[in-house]
């Protein structure tokens, strides 16, 4: 062509220079088309997917779908903690056509599903909006009832139901210091629930919609809906046994009303083996499904406090949420004794049989004299195993001074004291040098007061757990809770059991301890947490809080605590009770705590299956159990029940008997009497006396008067020396002749 | 006024003995009928650009036109079918008239702008002339007037092209007075343009290489100061240069990146098949007006890159055989007019495509044949008509 071109002369245009930049023109275009389309390459090819991804933010409106949260169980099972399906009711006031329909529509939410009209109505007149919320979890029939009631009337895209969870924690307060709770959105706010969020979370799904730039649903056949579906969490099986965690509950709550705590009480029950634990309790406590609620103890700290309403009711909240049990230090006082004495043995320093000499105070140079809780009166002469029953000050001050600060020092560290014990719950306090005193800067001072428990402070979990070390035959293990982490589909995802940190004592150090320790409860000062039939070892503790105000009389706050273990020869089980800042009298760890825990041990190791070994003594003191007796002559009867050791009381003028009190398999104390009817007629009636306060003595003769039997709760070990701390049934009371009180008994002369 | 051509005695390549047999592109050709394959690529892209205006519209006619999703397509529709229309009946008018339109058109086009700027405004610009229902941009008249008065210029000095007084001058005074009675408008993108078209058909026409290319280097320079120094504009160049990172940064910046992120999205979206035509997402509220200057963004989400490859393609052909038909016109004048129409396509199609893929700033230039706006696919398939006319005279034959 360009060859024509230039031949032809005639054709005047185009001259040869043009056709050479026509085709520079056309050079240049071919250049620009290839520069833009190089360009949409990029930007739709290679950088598609980025742009893609962002378009969708704004293209789609994801309706979130709720997660089913995990279930919480105990040991056995047991719910603790459960998602329920709820529905949400959600509505688009644009679309409601006129006021009387907002009407209707606030009229029948109220009625059906049980909400606030007014507020309902107030939300119709949000006309920019397209989503309020009509009521929110509201149970599924309840919705049905409204959705039922949605197609007899024609409101065409107004509501939307959404599916959704609600928590509930069937136990109510049980547990609530482990278990914590869910918010309303379903997310961990507190306890278990906030640790293990991811957990029992799960993965919300996704409703996705197509819409457009003003929000609203794409035209039919361009609308797609696509579903992901929601995960379930997995659940937690937890080492709590909730049958314990009731029995433990139920006397630390008695026990913390009785004496009027103000700090709050615990109690903390842990498997003596393995650091599992069993029940964990923190008295006043609250209800997981109305944790806003202020228990006495949050009202007390929201009355005290200072600053505007609201900061003062979340810190009471937070305060009341709070697991004491883990997040609160305290001076150990006496129990720490345990501790010490271990260090004594493991270092070889002492034997059971090491005389002490007790003064009645502890003296050192520069230092105030340090008195012996019986000052002015003394101990004297001791061995070691009776200082450790006495809990006597100047003998362990002075096995202190034997230890010395270093070795103080490396086994306070040893056994867990200096860090958190890393048990699987939120809220552990963070231990810090300024609790104690630092191997650096301790002095011989510092330790005579350490080795009473004194002048340092620790958790209760972190006491309990070091126990633990001595029970379990010298290593410190790791407590934990959550025994097991379940999948949905019943797979085992995760698991946790026995986990030694390290060695602290020898086994035969820990033995003796245990040993030793028994002998506080059987021999010695705390009688209150003797458990007729078991071995139970223990020790108390009484501290006063230095740095607590003065109370009205003039005292100091205290901590009253005891540490139990039983049998102590094979230890099953150990249990920490804490009652803070009781407001009694008398208030020492042995007549508040101990008793907390010798009711515990009662149940618990029954129901442990540990079965009981009865010395002769306990034997003839031990409840019997009522035969049946009814159908019976009277010469059988007689004999029936002379065989358990019970007597008889007939009325009547039959040849047998018809009917008896109290009725067979019930227990009662030996010795008592069961009323036998041979002929139809009502039961004999009296009235109970009034035996609390009283000696046993005389409360056995009162009711023996009245024709009442007893049941004793504790046991009769010095009874001369017991009191009658409670009765079944109150004084004045009008009950069948023969019936059955229990009474529960508590000694006086408890030490510290 | 002075003609310069006369018909051409044969065509170059025509070998004797061959009169009859057609072969090749001749195929395609009647005699003196029109370039068929420039006809039949016009209607072609005319066609889908409507199919293409039809599914982008809709959406936004049914929220803007009380749910009338029809109301852009029948209007183009009505100016497309009058379009094609004028461009057949101006197809069979010898182009040569027109040398005396030149001058006179330039003028009247120079009056509508005067008068445009006295207009009230609309969207704050003083870019439409309203006549009752009619509504049309005196740029786009202007356009055609410079590419007419320039190939009317060219053809008369065409052996003077080289002189700075003949060749040069009196171009630049034209061009820059159009220019400048655009860009007070104030039409950036229309300015662009009519200086585009000026340049090629300058440089076809035989203007000095080194006079062009100081211009350019002073425009160039010029425009550089304007934005960077004076700060002019910035703000577009910011976007520019991270539309997406101004999209992010404020609700100032959202404002303003909005179009051409919105177009990103809609380009992204469609990857590399697309959608499915009519499925487009961003068409729904998403991209402003996507009738209009953004149609292609639409085009190429439901298309996907081969669609918009393809349709890219069919307009490198349209705009190859524009030029084909510059180069075979039986004199300069037919040729400079075709290079120049032509190139006012391809210069309108590049810009689009590069400002929607931001490869370019955001300036609103309009797609051909796609975009909706009536009198100008008027103005437009009458242009194609006179390209028609000046391929009807390539293959006269004595």
């Amino acid at each position: 062509m360009t060859h024509g071109r230039q031949q032809d002369v005639s054709f005047q245009a185009p001259a040869r220079h043009m056709w050479r930049r026509t085709l520079a023109v056309i050079l240049l275009f071919a250049l620009g088309f290839t520069g833009v389309s190089a360009q949409l390459l990029r930007v739709q090819v290679f950088e598609g997917a980025v742009w893609r991804r962002r378009a969708q933010e704004q293209q789609l409106s994801g309706q979130p779908v709720a997660a089913k949260r995990g279930a919480v169980y105990d040991r056995n099972g047991e719910v603790l903690a459960r998602s329920v399906e709820t529905a949400t009711v959600l509505m688009r006031p644009a679309a409601i056509p006129d006021e009387e329909s907002r009407r209707l529509i606030a009229c029948q939410a109220a009625q059906l599903l049980g909400v606030d009209e007014a507020k309902v109505y107030a939300r119709t007149g949000k006309t920019y909006s397209n989503c309020e919320t009509v009521a929110a979890r509201v149970d599924f029939d309840k919705a049905d009832a409204f959705i039922r009631w949605l197609q007899t009337c024609s409101l065409p895209g107004v509501f939307r139901i959404v599916r959704d969870y609600r928590r509930e924690y069937p136990g109510g307060s049980l547990l609530s210091c482990v278990l914590g709770f869910a918010g309303s959105d379903g997310s961990g706010l507190e306890g278990l629930e906030a640790r293990y969020e991811s957990t029992l979370a799960g993965k919300p799904g996704r409703v996705v919609l197509t819409q457009n730039g003003w929000g609203d649903a794409l035209p039919q056949h361009l609308q797609y809906e696509d579903t992901i579906d929601a995960q379930e969490g997995n659940s937690l099986t937890l080492t709590i046994d909730a049958n314990i965690q009731r029995m433990t509950e139920m006397y630390l709550d008695t026990a913390v009303r009785e004496c009027g705590a103000t700090g709050r009480g615990c109690a903390i029950v842990m498997d003596a083996g393995t650091g599992a634990v069993l029940a964990m309790a923190v008295k006043p406590d609250y209800d997981l499904n109305q944790p806003r609620e202020l228990n006495d103890y949050g009202r007390r700290l929201l009355n005290a406090a200072a600053g505007g309403q609201d900061e003062r009711l979340l810190a009471a909240l937070q305060s009341q949420w709070k697991n004491k049990a883990v997040s609160e230090f305290y001076e150990p006082g006496s129990v720490f004794k345990s501790f010490t004495a271990s260090m004594g043995l493991e270092l070889g320093l002492v034997t059971e049989t090491t005389p002490f000499y007790c003064r009645g105070y502890y003296s050192m140079p520069g230092a105030p004299l340090m008195k012996c809780h019986v000052y002015p009166r003394s101990h004297g002469s001791q061995t070691f195993a009776e200082a450790i029953s006495h809990s006597c000050n100047p003998a362990f001050m002075t096995l202190g001074g034997m230890v010395g600060g270093e070795n103080f020092s490396r086994f306070f560290e040893a056994f867990g004291f200096t860090e958190r014990t890393g048990i699987d719950l939120l809220g552990e306090a963070r231990v810090t040098p300024s609790l104690y005193h630092t191997a650096e800067r301790i002095t011989p001072l510092d330790v005579a007061t350490s080795s009473i428990g004194q002048t340092f402070k620790v958790t209760p979990i972190q006491m309990i757990t070091a126990m633990c070390a001595l029970t379990d035959g010298g290593e410190l293990l790791q407590p934990y809770v959550v025994q097991r982490v379940t999948a949905p589909d019943g797979s085992v995802v995760a698991e946790q059991g026995r986990t030694v940190r390290r060695r602290v004592v020898s086994q035969q150090t820990a033995q003796r301890m245990c040993a030793l320790l028994e002998g506080v409860v059987d021999g010695g000062g705390v009688k209150n947490a003797y458990v007729a039939g078991y071995r139970v070892g223990g020790k108390t503790g009484t501290s006063v809080k230095t740095d607590s105000a003065v109370q009205a009389d003039g005292r100091k706050n205290v901590v009253a605590s005891f540490m139990g273990i039983a049998p102590a020869d094979d230890p099953q089980a150990i249990v920490l009770v804490l009652i803070d800042e009781p407001q009694t009298a008398i208030r020492y760890g042995g007549t508040l705590a101990a008793p907390v825990a010798q009711q515990i041990f009662s149940q618990l190791l029954p129901y442990l299956g540990v079965e009981p070994r009865y010395t002769e003594k306990e034997q003839k003191q031990l409840a019997r159990i009522v035969p049946d007796i009814t159908g019976l002559t009277a010469a059988k009867a007689q004999q029936a029940l002379e065989k358990q050791g019970l007597k008889l009381y007939l009325s009547g003028d039959g040849t047998s008997v018809l009917r008896q009190n109290p009725p067979a398999g019930e227990p009662i104390r030996t010795g008592g009497r069961v009323v036998a009817y041979t002929s139809a007629e009502p039961a004999r009636t009296v009235t109970v006396p009034a035996l609390i306060g009283g000696t046993l003595a005389a409360a056995l003769s009162k009711a023996a008067d009245a024709g009442l039997n007893l049941l004793i709760d504790g046991f009769e070990q010095d009874a001369g020396t017991a009191f009658i701390a409670a009765q079944s049934v109150p004084a004045g009371e009008t009950v069948p002749l023969g019936t059955a009180l229990t009474v529960r008994l508590l000694y006086k002369d408890s030490i510290e | 006024m002075k003609q310069a051509e006369t018909a051409p005695a044969r065509r170059p390549d025509e070998k004797p003995g061959t009169a009859g047999r057609k072969r090749g592109w001749h195929l395609f050709k009647a005699e003196n009928g029109f370039d068929m394959v420039f006809f039949a690529l016009t209607m072609l892209i005319l066609v889908i650009g409507l199919v293409c205006l039809l599914s982008a519209s809709h959406a936004y006619s049914f929220y803007k036109n009380d749910g009338d999703s029809y109301h852009y397509i029948k209007r183009q529709l009505i100016f497309a079918l009058m379009g094609i229309a004028a461009m057949v009946a101006v197809s069979f008018v010898d182009y040569h008239i027109l040398h005396r339109f030149a001058i006179p058109l330039m003028v009247v086009s120079w009056g509508m702008l005067v008068v445009v700027r006295m207009m009230p405004p609309i969207a704050n610009v003083h870019r439409w002339i309203v006549l009752g229902p009619v509504r049309f941009q005196p740029s786009e008249v202007a356009k055609f007037a410079l590419v007419l008065l320039f190939a009317h210029l060219i053809s008369i000095n065409h052996k003077r092209m080289k002189s700075f007084t003949r060749g040069y001058l009196p171009f630049v005074a034209v061009l820059g007075f159009t220019c400048a009675l655009v860009v007070i408008e104030p039409h950036l993108s229309g300015t662009i343009l009519l200086l585009g078209i000026g340049l090629v058909m300058m440089f076809v026409g035989g203007t000095r290489v080194l006079y062009l290319a100081l211009s350019v280097l002073l425009g160039g320079g010029l425009a550089s100061y304007v934005i960077f120094v004076m700060g002019y504009e910035i703000e577009r160049v910011e976007v520019w240069l991270d539309p997406f990172a101004v999209y992010t940064s404020s609700a100032a910046g959202k404002d303003l990146a909005w179009q051409t992120v919105q177009s990103l999205y809609a380009i992204g979206s469609g990857g590399l098949l697309g959608q499915g035509l009519g499925n487009s997402r961003q068409k729904h509220l998403f991209l402003p007006e996507p009738q209009n200057d953004f149609i292609f963004s639409i085009v190429c989400e439901e298309m996907g890159f081969i669609g918009a490859l393809l349709i890219i393609l069919l307009f490198i052909l349209l705009i190859w055989r524009g030029f084909s038909i510059g180069i075979k016109a039986p004199d300069k004048f037919g040729s400079m007019l075709a290079i120049g129409l032509t190139a006012q396509v391809g210069l309108q199609v590049l810009f689009n495509l590069a400002v929607i893929t931001n490869a370019l700033p955001n300036t609103g230039i309009s797609l051909p044949f796609f975009s909706y706006g009536g009198t100008s696919l008027l103005m437009l398939l009458a242009q194609i008509g006179v390209i028609l006319s000046i391929s009807r005279q390539t293959h006269r034959r004595v």
